[in-house]
């Protein structure tokens, strides 16, 4: 029942309904505990299952192209970035190496404009509405395809993001008192659940009790955003209300910290990039204003993987480091392109141009879709397999 | 037009200070008008968090949508 159908309800009662129940609180803690475990399983399992090899078993995706293929499809059919991400945290901490990893997590963000891109279909009877929202939801999909074409060259040439990553994630693993090798107080609390998985499932045998136990995390990463999706967009669509009206006026910045902190709280960049399409194509912000909330929503889904990859087993640190090249390219991604005003409004113009032909003619829609989330994947992938 | 030919340089400039006063007051007014727009919308996030999950009949309508037009346009 919705909160705003409620009338003459008892106040105290709205007001639990508003918070949520603690039955709901304790849901959403268990959920995340369940990702944290999920995501050291799959950690554990990749390298029973590939052991020294995981270089071999992912050598189709050392071209830089094919990884980033394999993280946008993989995000198009999920639908979930954060899911993707924790994954590859896992898989980095298994024995992928982070340089094949690096393009997977920039191709995850390319996925995940797909989610509030088919939202937007939906305004598709009532032709300005459509391309309003259709702008709105295109903009967050250039954004990020304008990011991939700055940082994969420079990823390419220099390992940038690798470089920060490493420099981010070094003091937890330096040898420091506070590091996370010395104590670590999530690796401690999940551990029972990880280990307890590991030996009933292990001892399947070797290669498929790894298998199984990476599958087995992969479909509890799967399990666990979902349902801690549904609860927290429950729980918080309040607190994002009131974020979102404290926003409303204050210029870019705010919008943008809006963004993030909307998305931090109902993790998941979709729920936010997609419920910018009925604001914008209802007419009563323009896309200019949708703009940095979008730009904040992928600065917010980076939280997940960070969480994840504090409680990994094997190659932590590396977890660690693709966890922050994850939060680092969004940030230095909002900070380059909406920071320099050459290359601010490129995403919103092109967005625009795509609005406006979409609306007119829709099968403009449907190619754009197939076109950058599937076609032009597949044709690179087919490309770098042939070369 | 023709009457402000007439006009004193002093009515001429006391007719321009007014004219930007109002429409400092109109963009103002048209401002607050977008803002109470958007408290409006924001007000109904509840129903737009819904409208904004992503559903399979959606995707379906689109099609729908697209065949219908399709026909339309041959006939």
């Amino acid at each position: 029942m919705a909160i705003s159908n409620i009338q003459g309800a008892d106040p105290g009662l709205l007001g639990q309904e508003r918070q949520g129940t603690w039955q709901q609180w304790v849901g959403v803690a268990a959920l995340v505990y369940l990702l944290i475990c999920a995501v050291g399983m799959i950690g554990s399992g990749f390298k029973a299952a590939t052991g020294e090899h995981a270089e071999q078993l992912f050598a189709f995706a050392v071209n830089p192209f094919a990884g980033l293929v394999v993280g946008t499809v993989a995000t198009a059919l999920i639908q979930s970035s954060s899911t993707v991400t924790s994954i590859i945290v896992g898989l980095v901490a298994g024995g992928l190496p982070v340089a094949v990893a690096v393009p997977m997590v920039m191709g995850a963000n390319i996925g995940t404009s797909i989610t509030n891109t088919l939202v937007s279909l939906g305004h598709v009877r009532e032709k300005k509405e459509f391309a309003r929202a259709f702008s709105a939801a295109t903009v967050h999909d250039f954004f990020n395809l304008f990011s991939v074409v700055i940082f994969l060259p420079l990823e390419i040439s220099f390992g940038l993001l690798e470089r920060i990553g490493k420099f981010l994630s070094q003091p937890f693993y330096g040898g420091a008192d506070a590091s996370m090798s010395s104590f670590n107080f999530v690796k401690a609390a999940t551990a029972p659940v990880v280990n307890t998985a590991k030996d009933v499932i292990l001892p399947l045998g070797d290669p498929l009790g790894g298998i199984a136990l990476a599958l087995f995390g992969i479909a509890l990463i799967f399990l666990s955003i979902t349902l801690v999706g549904r609860l927290l967009k429950m729980l918080m669509v309040g607190k994002a209300r009131d974020i979102m009206h404290t926003a409303i006026g204050k210029g870019p910045v705010s919008g943008i910290f809006s963004g993030t902190l909307v998305t931090t709280l109902v993790q998941s960049s979709s729920t936010t990039t997609s419920l910018m399409v009925p604001l914008a194509g209802s007419g009563a912000f323009t896309l200019k204003q949708i703009y940095p909330f979008t730009l904040g929503a992928n600065i917010g889904t980076c939280l997940t993987a960070v969480l994840a990859a504090t409680a990994v087993t094997g190659n932590s640190e590396a977890a660690l480091q693709i966890a922050f090249i994850h939060l680092s390219y969004n940030v230095l991604g909002v900070l380059l392109i909406y920071g320099v005003p050459f290359l601010r409004n490129l995403p919103v113009k092109a967005a625009q141009w795509l609005g406006t032909t979409a609306s007119e003619n829709k099968l403009a829609a449907l190619a754009y879709i197939l076109s950058v989330f599937f076609v032009a994947p597949g044709l690179c992938l087919g490309i770098t397999a042939l070369a | 037009m023709n009457e402000l030919k007439t006009l004193t340089n002093e009515s001429l400039r006391s007719l321009i200070s007014q004219t930007e006063d109002t429409l400092v007051e109109l963009r103002a007014e048209l401002e607050q008008r977008d803002i109470r727009a958007q408290e409006r919308e924001l007000d109904n996030l509840d129903q737009h968090m819904e409208s904004a999950a992503l559903s399979l009949k959606s995707i379906q309508d689109f099609l729908r949508y697209l065949i219908d037009e399709a026909r339309s346009n041959r006939s």
